[in-house]
């Protein structure tokens, strides 16, 4: 232990001379690299003496219950340790001061008392003897200790950051869009980054940034910024410079500019540095409030929202105008403001707008549109004193009483589209001193009228709408069939209809192609007698006519009681056997696999139709599909065998449909056969499914398929 | 030893008693002047009132043209000229820069650039490029904020889609519109306030579930209500034959007694929420012919919106009767057109896509401009994400295919508050990255709910513990964007 005090004894005078004489000569000490590490560990070992004064006091407490001894020599100890740790720490503090970048002020006080706890923890040490009270010199040295300590965190954390929670009361800042956009955004910034070394009681460079007109006398290099040449402006200069550089602001080890901030400061310079112009008077388009909008943020950006003055609606008021047709509610949380809509016209009651008078005071938005309002239902919107907006499109007014809307004295908007409104009626309420906006599409009022009013008005905004281009032609969309199916029973007729007025639907019924010129007219539903081929397009004057729509409808008039399959169906295409072709359900053209399809191919179709009693049929249909890609194809050869029961059975009509000649589109298709008329309890049909493509088929010399879902009887 | 422990504990007398509950007060005292809200227990208190805006909304309603599938942002409205430039080289690295890819294109080793097939040009005072695909849009091009920085965390359809709608990629959660009925209420009590209508184009579709408009943990009244393609747009909501209005009336009102008598045994809110939904059922049997019926729309809007708009269940015919169904005071209309995943044959489905919406979103604007709604009315278009600037497979000069890219894709908003004339934000000149201003999905949300007076930090529901919102723990809101 001697030894220990021995060397420490030494090695204390040794260092505090190293440090007197450093701080002496502080402007001529230059330091080599390999000791800056060292300086920077000051921040971390600096707690030691701390640790250890703190020790020493608390332990002079237990004078009294240890004996003399022990106490003294542990208390030696620790006065030993804390005088060695200070003397190091407060090299090491001078080394890290050397780096630069801190605020001078605080460094002296700092550098001052640190120096000062090193010297006093050594003088306690060698006047140990000599000294009055040992326990106050334990407390002097914690004493300045803490002053030290204090002006220290200070240089790290700033100035103020003790007490600064007790300083500030407003700690985000709030902006409106009124005030002037250097209040908002551009000092903030010089606040935050340069004040600190800039101000009344630190002009660096002569410079003076703690207020605009301090800014505007500039600093040694003159002023910091020339209006409209970021470039050439000191600030944007000195802030671009490398960090190294000497010149670089803010200095090196100082908290620096973002690039935003550089970006901001130098858009603003550019767009003419206006200490001045409101946030809100810089253009959308301009670059310094495209910046000041994402630093700023909204949450501290203020939007000018109305203040409405006049009274808040009762509860009781509120629920009473309210009905199921009639919505009225505050804008928004805690606004006086109201708004009404009316809904659905048939439900329009005059006395519930009639009503609202009981809270005219605070109506501002009224939409009517759509209502049946008449002129002289105005009179009833001119008590509300506080309208801003009021919506009357396509309401029945004319216009005749628009004057009474003079008193609504805050309008600012009308909307008027789809009203019988004339310009002289319009013009009654254009006087008005808010007025801002009249919408007037699809009105009388033509585009002539609407100019010559704009011009006469400027402060107005006429909106005539979307304009329409006479010479843009387009094509109309095609019928819209109503029938919900393809069959006809009886005397059920075809429907058709088309949206849109004055649309002419002309049809054909006999396979020809109809067009424009077609005389055949849709006028009423058609009644058809057996298979027919519907077609129809639409036409309009100054319209291109429709696509056409092409539909095959299926008369029945007599259903088959039984149907026998004789020949059964390919077995993935044997639907629900025989009914399937007498229960009036129509396969689906793009899936044959439908249990509504028969589909033959090896075997041919050979089917007995039953009826109870005996039928006057004069033809059939065969229903089928034509799908060629997948080498369905309509029949080859059709035998139709008649009788009245199983054993006299004779062919009444055999035939070969005509077959097509090129690939064709899928189709679902009637084939209707006449035949000599009598009266038949059994017909049996016999079906034969192509047997060798056609060579233009992809599939030529192989067999066909025949698929069948219903069979018509007349 | 035991039994010492027990008395001493039973020796404490009223003194030691108070003297220690005095410390334990004193020490709880102390503590609680460090925490302002210890003792004031768990109520909804940051919980502003349902059914008010949070402040003065821009935008009263919203109108959603959904295109799903995901629209190519390199022919629409992200003109990247490099791309052509440079078409069949490989994508650099350091622009992939690590981005996963989906699997269809995972196995691919080349990435070869493509450039849109599709010309640009600039149109309006804002001067936006917009592709020849969209020759209405750009017409209406200065009433539009095209952001063409819009990023998503999801790469595949239904997460993304699931994502954008509902500010999770799992489902369950309420969908945007959803949020807006729960935080705003219904304007017309005769309609839903969450509308949805469906529509399918020629091109690549996708699925659409109806988790994407579902109400999540909220009542199931903010459900939102699909109307259907036919010719009546809401099913069953006509009296079945030989049923007339009283006795519909005398009906409900038996079925309401009935349901209050559930109710009160069991106290499940669901109950309540049928009632009120028998309740607007009964008026939209008012409501919705009047709304359906186009016989009052005059010949040029049908001109307007093209003579689609005729044909039930076309995107012309929704969006018509989206703007209906908005002007009625309909919160949020959600269309979803399907058709818009070209992950080949682009060149051939884009025009059909194009065509069949261009007119009728221009002629929306249009319509809702002309009768002063716009600016109350905020309108947006687009997908769940964007597309890659590689050809997925291989490719011809006029035919290829585009895979699924998540982080930068353009959409556009209108009206409602909305900053018009402005495109906002950049990507690189690969169209692959964003450069500056980038808006990703939980900002898009809290921008539109901001804009419909809602703060999205305050809009909330407590469920399974925990307080939801449709950002999440995210989202800011993008002030460049408003006006």
């Amino acid at each position: 232990m001697t030894r220990f005090y021995k060397i420490s004894s030494y090695l204390l005078l040794s260092l505090n001379t190293l440090l007197l004489f450093f701080w002496m000569f502080e402007e001529q000490v230059s330091l080599p690299l390999w000791i800056s590490p060292l300086g920077r560990m000051h921040p971390l070992l600096l707690h030691l003496p701390i640790g250890f004064v703190v020790l020493l006091v608390l332990f002079s407490f237990l004078k009294n219950e240890i004996e003399t001894k022990s106490y003294e020599l542990i208390r030696t100890l620790l006065l030993t340790l804390t005088a060695l740790s200070a003397a190091i720490v407060a090299l090491m503090g001078f080394f890290l001061s050397r780096e630069g970048g801190y605020d001078e002020r605080l460094l002296q006080v700092h550098k001052f008392t640190g120096i000062a706890v090193s010297l006093m923890a050594y003088l306690v040490i060698i006047f140990d003897e000599k000294l009055i009270s040992k326990t106050y010199s334990n407390w002097a040295i914690l004493g300045i200790m803490a002053v030290a300590g204090h002006f220290g965190a200070g240089i790290t954390h700033g100035e103020n950051y003790l007490f600064e929670a007790w300083q500030k009361t407003d700690i985000t800042p709030q902006f409106s869009e009124n005030d002037p956009m250097y209040k908002a955004a551009i000092f903030p910034i010089l606040a935050a980054k340069c004040v600190a070394c800039h101000n009344d009681d630190k002009t660096k460079g002569q410079l003076n940034m703690s207020s605009i007109e301090k800014i505007l006398k500039g600093g040694k290099n003159g002023l910091i910024w020339k209006v409209g040449d970021a470039l050439n402006s000191h600030i944007i200069q000195r802030a671009s410079l490398p960090l190294e550089h000497k010149e670089h602001m803010p200095p090196k080890g100082k908290q620096q500019l973002t690039t935003d901030e550089i970006d901001i400061l130098s858009a603003w310079i550019n767009e003419g540095a206006d200490v001045k112009k409101a946030f809100k008077n810089y253009l959308a388009s301009s670059e310094t409030k495209k910046i000041a909008s994402k630093l700023v943020g909204t949450k501290s950006v203020v939007k000018e929202a109305k203040v409405y003055t006049f009274s808040m609606p009762s509860e009781s008021d509120l629920a009473a105008v309210n009905t199921p047709f009639c919505s009225v509610f505050p804008f928004a949380t805690g606004t006086p403001a109201l708004q009404a809509d009316f809904f659905v016209s048939k439900k329009f009651d005059r006395k519930v707008l009639e009503n609202l008078s009981k809270v005219g005071e605070q109506l501002v938005i009224l939409n009517l549109s759509k209502m049946p309002l008449k002129d002289e239902d105005l009179s009833l919107i001119a008590n509300f004193p506080n309208l801003e907006k009021l919506i009357l499109n396509q309401t029945d007014i004319t216009g005749n009483t628009l004057e009474q809307l003079k008193k609504c004295k805050n309008l600012e908007s009308v909307a008027l589209a789809g009203t019988k409104i004339s310009k002289e009626n319009l013009q009654k309420i254009l006087d008005l001193p808010k007025l801002k906006e009249v919408f007037v599409w699809n009105t009388d009022i033509n585009e002539v009228a609407v100019n010559e009013l704009g011009k006469k008005y400027a402060k107005i905004k006429f909106d005539k709408g979307g304009i329409d281009n006479p010479n843009e032609i387009l094509q109309l969309n095609p019928p819209i069939l109503v029938n919900e199916g393809f069959i006809i029973k009886t005397s059920a007729p075809i429907t058709l209809k088309h949206t849109l007025k004055n649309v002419k639907i002309r049809y054909t019924i006999d396979g020809s192609e109809p067009d424009s010129t077609t005389v055949n007219i849709y006028e009423k539903p058609i009644v058809i007698e057996s298979y027919t081929k519907f077609k129809a397009v639409a036409t309009k004057e100054n319209w291109y006519a429709s696509k056409k729509v092409e539909y095959s409808f299926f008369k029945s008039s007599y259903v088959a009681d039984s149907v026998y399959l004789l020949n059964s169906p390919d077995p993935k295409h044997a639907g629900k056997g025989g009914t399937t072709l007498k229960d009036l359900k129509k396969g689906p053209n793009d899936n044959f696999g439908d249990k509504a399809w028969l589909g033959y191919r090896e075997k041919e179709f050979v089917g007995l139709f039953e009826f109870k009693k005996v039928q006057p049929i004069k033809s059939l249909t065969i229903s089928y599909l034509q799908k060629m890609d997948s080498f369905i194809l309509p029949p080859m050869i059709i035998e139709v065998w008649a009788g009245n029961n199983k054993s006299d059975f004779k062919i009444i009509q055999k035939l070969r449909p005509k077959q097509p000649e090129k690939m064709e589109r899928n189709a679902n298709l009637g084939l209707q056969i006449p035949f000599s008329q009598g009266s038949y309890k059994m017909i049996k049909l016999i079906i034969k499914p192509v047997s060798k493509l056609p060579i233009w088929h992809p599939g030529k010399g192989k067999k066909g398929w025949f698929f069948v879902d219903e069979v018509f009887f007349n | 030893m035991q039994n010492e422990f027990f008395n001493h504990k039973l020796n404490i007398t009223r003194r030691h008693f108070l003297g220690k509950a005095a410390t334990g007060i004193g020490t709880l005292g102390l503590g609680s002047l460090l925490m302002p809200n210890l003792f004031k227990g768990d109520g909804n208190l940051d919980q502003l009132p349902l059914g008010l805006p949070h402040f003065a909304p821009k935008a009263k309603r919203v109108i959603y043209l959904f295109q799903n599938g995901a629209p190519s942002q390199l022919e629409t409205f992200d003109y990247k000229p490099t791309l052509t430039k440079m078409m069949g080289e490989d994508l650099p690295a350091s622009i992939r820069n690590g981005q996963r890819l989906t699997g269809m294109t995972s196995k691919q080793t080349k990435f070869p650039l493509m450039g849109s097939f599709f010309d640009f040009k600039q149109y309006g005072q804002s001067g936006a490029w917009v592709s020849d695909l969209f020759p209405n849009m750009a017409k209406i091009v200065d009433d539009l904020c095209i952001i063409k920085t819009m990023n998503t965390d999801a790469i595949n359809h239904d997460p993304a889609l699931t994502f954008l709608q509902t500010g999770a990629q799992v489902g369950n959660r309420p969908s945007m519109g959803a949020w807006a009925s729960y935080g705003l209420g219904s304007e017309n009590k005769n309609l839903p306030a969450f509308c949805v209508l469906l529509s399918r184009g020629r091109g690549n579709g996708q699925g659409v579930y109806s988790k994407l408009w579902t109400n999540g943990f909220l009542d199931s009244t903010h459900q939102g209500v699909v109307f259907s393609s036919g010719e009546d747009p809401i099913l069953y909501l006509n009296d079945p034959e030989g049923t007339d209005k009283i006795a519909r009336r005398r009906m409900l009102d038996k079925l309401a007694e009935l349901n209050h008598l559930g109710f009160e045994e069991n106290g499940d809110p669901e109950v309540k929420a049928k009632v009120q939904q028998y309740e607007m059922a009964y008026r939209m049997q008012t409501a919705v012919p009047e709304l359906t019926d186009l016989s009052k729309e005059p010949d040029n809007i049908i001109k307007m919106y093209g003579p689609e708009c005729l044909v039930p269940g076309t995107y012309a015919a929704n969006a018509l009767l989206a703007r209906k169904l908005s002007e009625s005071g309909v919160r949020f209309v959600q269309l979803y057109h399907q058709g818009w995943d070209q992950h080949g044959n682009l060149p051939n489905e884009m025009p059909l896509q194009a065509q069949d919406v261009d007119r009728a979103s221009a002629a929306l604007i249009t319509d809702l401009k002309q009768r002063g709604l716009l600016d109350e009315t905020l309108v947006i278009w687009g997908g769940e994400f964007g597309r890659t600037n590689y050809c997925q497979g291989s490719f011809t000069k006029d035919n290829y295919g585009r895979d699924h890219h998540p982080r930068a894709y353009s959409i556009w908003m209108a009206g409602g508050g909305v900053k018009p004339g402005i495109v906002y934000g950049e990507t690189d000149e690969f169209g692959y990255n964003i450069v500056r201003d980038p808006v990703h999905i939980h900002d898009f949300h809290a921008t539109v709910m901001h804009l419909m007076g809602l703060n999205h930090e305050q809009l909330t529901f407590k469920h399974l513990g925990r307080r939801y919102r449709l950002t999440d723990v995210a989202g800011n809101v993008i002030s460049g964007l408003m006006a």
